[in-house]
């Protein structure tokens, strides 16, 4: 998505700071020296002394604007920014949206919400299960051609068989 | 990779084991892949979080679990709990007897397998290891004392022999025969000859002492001397006796009265057993033996072999069970009446069923006793063995090995133009028990199967913990002159709980039998022959890896293997200047690198020359006198020949090998013989030559010979005669008999 023209001394650490990740393909490009501007690129030219500044302008590109869920538990009803969710999970009827400690009833259909969040990161990964990139701690495949993903709060999501290969192509592997 | 393709099991565990370790690692590739695209995706999400740690964590657990049951294999091969897969599992299994049932039980178990005309060999012919016949002696001298001593296989184990000198006296076996009011006698004796010392030199030979067993176990006695032993001590004296059987004998006249039964009285060689007595040195030269009667032992069986180690006599006996006896009347059989029985003094004793060991699978048609007798003490301890019986015995410093021939029965089937023919077929095997000693102490110490038939007592032998035996499958040696084409010599090596650790199997060309076999510490000798003697030399040090070092072939072939010293090797056999077998020949294989063809040089005495010429030492060692550091060899020899007149002629003696390994050309040449024989008579028996400080004396049945070993090492040919100090008559020959038996009828 970004590109860093830098000195190449300073590459690293503004990356860092930027919390910065090239890829081959891109559509901006980050540069102290407006020399170095692409003419068919969106081109931002910062001051190191902005660096911060420029890290937050990056997420918002990045993460773009923030989507609610609505739902509700025992003390009521819930706004939750969407970043905040580990998974979706069908119990039953019930669609659950999990947090790190707490879980919500969604009244939305599983595939309301991957529609919803499809410019979100969030990935269907069986018939019952969506979870979200972000949140996942640890990839590990089983012998059976599944894979179970330990989420950040420790809770294991087993991905489906028929959900692997785009799973995978997700990760962009 | 052959022997994981004689192992499918080990085999299996193997590929299921590097399958497991594959499929760990690429399952580890993949997760690796797979997070690091996580994360690679998190940080373009600009969510900073490190795998990391979950992926080294992964990593350690997944180790883990591959690497553990590696190292528990490994511990537990450590300790034993599983075999190290290199290593063949003795399959031995023994367990203890708890009745006369039990016996009889087995017994049955076998009877029908049993039917068939093997059964009773029984290898009574194989009991021969160390009976009657003479023995020899080794160059190890004491300072000031330097004299022959027994050519024993191990150096500190005492072979049984019939002449010893204790550097003073000459002990010699011998018996006396003859004729009493018309009736024949033979009796066994020990003559004590008092040879020359350092004080008392000339005229000093004579006998001072004979020694009949009738003194002490009564006229009736059948007791006959097999062997001797000696220390500073005590000499002891091993024989065996039989029971008498009387009959009623009738004269057949018509007015017959009861007075004309007449009971006689003969040696039926049943109920065998095997006697020893301890004649403590200090009052053997008493007037009177009777007063002071020696301590005696007695053992039921057969005699299969001896040995002492310093105050430790060790003997093993064989009981057969007479099962034939009882036919169809099994059940009435008390197995009370046949256990083995010892006795030490007056004191009678009976092994107790606990006592006995049995091998699963093998036919219980003896029992095999193994005793150790304290000397010092006359304490006796004993392992018996329910079994077929061994008969081949090898003697370490720390174990008794008894080998025998086990039989594995199978049925074949032969069909020609629809007629089926079944026939018994019968694998031998070698059974092999091991005891260990200690002390005058016999304790079971484990045995073992291996493929093929052993040779004599120097196809085994034990060193550094390793038991290692040469055994022969096809190789048909009881019937004489054949082999079969199919032959298989093989060497197989044992560890210490008698696990096969490695074999090396078709040794010599094929169709060729083994002749002789000799192991030197890490080395071993073997000739095989069937028109060449090809001697080979193996390199034993690394004993799961044994191999061929080196290889000679010459003509004719090496009977018995004499190891002079780590370099040299002598070898006595048949063979002649023309590439055949018609002669006596001794090699002389330099064996000093072990990795050349060895050099030899050799005698032949040729037929053409000498007539037909054999000795005794080919088939026992003890015969054969090494004094290699007084510059001879010397072994008894026996020559039929022609003489000019067209004549045959008979020979006997004591052939004199000169030999000194520094020389250049000629390390063994023939010397002189000491002839005992007188003419064409066929009755002089020699038994053996020693040699004490500097006088050689040689013995026959007739003669004790004396000369100096200066005179008769300056002869370099075998014409000339050693000039004879003194030659006096210890018995006499059969011709001498016929005199005697009419001088018997004139009293």
């Amino acid at each position: 998505m970004f590109k860093l023209k830098v000195s190449k001394e300073e590459k690293n650490l503004i990356s860092e700071r930027l919390k910065l990740v090239e890829t081959s393909v891109y559509d901006y490009v980050l540069t102290t020296n407006k020399e170095e501007c692409e003419s068919d690129k969106i081109n931002i030219v910062f001051d190191k002394a902005n660096i911060d500044k420029t890290s937050r302008l990056l997420d918002w590109i990045v993460k773009g604007e923030e989507k609610y869920i609505t739902g509700y538990n025992e003390f009521g009803q819930k706004n939750v920014e969407c970043r905040n969710i580990m998974y979706f999970i069908l119990d039953g009827d019930d669609l659950h949206a999990v947090l790190h400690q707490t879980k919500i009833i969604v009244k939305m259909k599983l595939y309301e919400i991957e529609e919803y969040l499809q410019d979100k990161e969030f990935i269907r990964v069986s018939k019952y299960a969506i979870v979200n990139i972000g949140k996942i701690d640890y990839i590990r495949p089983t012998v059976n051609s599944k894979m179970e993903l330990t989420m950040d709060n420790g809770d294991i999501i087993e991905v489906n068989r028929g959900y692997y290969k785009a799973f995978k192509k997700a990760l962009e592997l | 990779m052959e022997f994981l393709l004689n192992n499918p099991v080990i085999l299996f565990v193997v590929i299921t084991g590097i399958g497991f370790i594959g499929l760990m690692v690429k399952k580890l590739i993949d997760e690796f892949q797979l997070n690091q695209a996580l994360q690679l995706k998190q940080r373009s999400l600009r969510i900073v979080k490190s795998t990391t740690k979950p992926f080294t964590r992964r990593v350690l657990s997944l180790a883990t679990a591959t690497v553990a049951p590696v190292v528990l294999v490994f511990v537990m091969v450590m300790f034993g709990t599983v075999n190290d897969p290199n290593v063949i599992q003795n399959d031995y299994q023994i367990s203890r007897i708890s009745s006369s049932e039990d016996i009889i039980a087995l017994h049955n178990q076998f009877k029908n397998i049993n039917q068939s005309f093997y059964r009773n060999f029984d290898f009574e012919f194989g009991v021969t290891d160390d009976l009657a016949t003479p023995e020899a002696s080794k160059d190890e001298g004491t300072a000031g004392d330097d004299k022959s001593d027994t050519n024993n296989q191990v150096q500190g184990v005492d072979e049984m022999d019939n002449v010893l000198n204790d550097g003073k006296y000459i002990y010699l076996m011998t018996y006396e025969n003859g004729y009493e009011n018309g009736n024949y006698y033979h009796k066994g004796k020990v003559q004590i000859i008092h040879a020359y010392t350092k004080e008392y030199k000339l005229d000093g030979l004579g006998i001072v002492k004979e020694l009949y067993f009738s003194d002490f176990i009564g006229e009736e006695s059948t007791f006959n001397p097999t062997g001797l032993y000696e220390d500073d001590q005590r000499l002891l004296v091993i024989g065996t006796t039989n029971d008498w059987t009387c009959v009623d004998y009738m004269y057949y006249e018509e007015d017959k009265v009861e007075d004309d039964y007449v009971p006689e009285c003969y040696n039926n060689y049943s109920n065998p057993r095997t006697q020893v007595f301890v004649f403590e040195k200090e009052t053997l030269f008493d007037d009177d033996l009777t007063n002071d009667t020696p301590d005696s032992f007695e053992f039921s069986g057969y005699m299969i072999g001896t040995r002492k180690i310093n105050d430790a006599l060790y003997i093993v006996t064989n009981n057969y069970i007479p099962f034939h006896m009882f036919q169809n009347q099994i059940e009435n059989m008390n197995m009370d009446d046949f256990l083995p029985t010892y006795r030490i003094g007056d004191q009678e004793m009976t092994v107790d069923y606990s006592d006995i060991l049995y091998e699963e699978g093998v036919n219980p048609e003896n029992f095999t006793s193994f005793y150790g007798i304290n000397l010092s003490t006359n304490e006796v301890s004993k392992e018996v063995v329910l079994g077929e019986s061994g008969y081949t015995l090898y003697v370490s410093l720390d174990n008794m090995y008894l080998a025998g021939t086990k039989y594995t029965w199978s049925t074949a089937r032969f069909e020609e133009d629809g007629e089926v023919t079944e026939y018994e077929n019968v694998e031998p095997q070698t059974n092999v028990i091991r005891m260990a000693i200690n002390g005058g102490i016999v304790s079971f110490n484990g045995g073992l199967n291996v493929d093929g038939i052993g040779l004599d007592q120097f196809a085994m032998d034990e060193h550094e913990g390793y038991f290692r035996i040469v055994t022969s499958s096809n190789s048909n040696w009881f019937w004489w002159g054949w082999t079969d084409p199919q032959i298989n010599n093989r060497l197989v090596i044992f560890d210490e709980d008698l696990n096969e650790v490695s074999r090396i199997e078709n040794i010599g060309k094929p169709g060729e039998s083994v002749q002789s076999t000799r192991f030197v510490g890490d080395y071993f000798y073997i000739v095989t022959f069937l028109r060449t003697d090809p001697f080979y030399i193996f390199d034993l040090s690394d004993p799961e890896n044994p191999f061929m070092t080196a290889e000679l072939e010459v003509p004719g072939f090496s009977d018995y293997l004499q190891p002079i010293n780590e370099n040299y090797m002598l070898g006595i056999g048949y063979g002649d200047s023309e590439g055949g077998t018609a002669g006596l020949k001794f090699s002389l294989y330099d064996v000093t690198n072990k990795y050349q063809t060895p050099t030899t040089t050799d005698i032949i005495f040729d037929y053409d020359v000498e007539g037909y010429m054999w000795t005794p030492t080919t088939y026992n060692h003890k015969d054969l006198l090494m004094a290699v550091h007084r510059g001879f060899i010397a072994l008894p020899y026996t020559r039929n020949y022609e003489d000019s007149n067209g004549n045959w002629r008979y020979e006997t003696g004591i052939q004199i090998l000169l030999i000194d390994l520094d020389s250049e050309t000629e390390k063994l040449t023939a010397g002189t013989r000491i002839v005992h024989s007188d003419g064409t008579d066929y009755n002089t028996y020699v038994f053996k030559s020693i040699y004490i400080e500097e006088y050689f004396y040689t013995i026959s049945n007739k003669f004790i010979k004396a000369n100096t070993i200066d005179d008769m090492i300056a002869i370099r040919n075998t014409s000339d005669s050693v000039n004879i100090l003194e030659s006096i008559i210890i018995g006499q020959g059969y011709d001498d008999l016929e005199d005697q038996f009419r001088a018997s009828f004139v009293d």
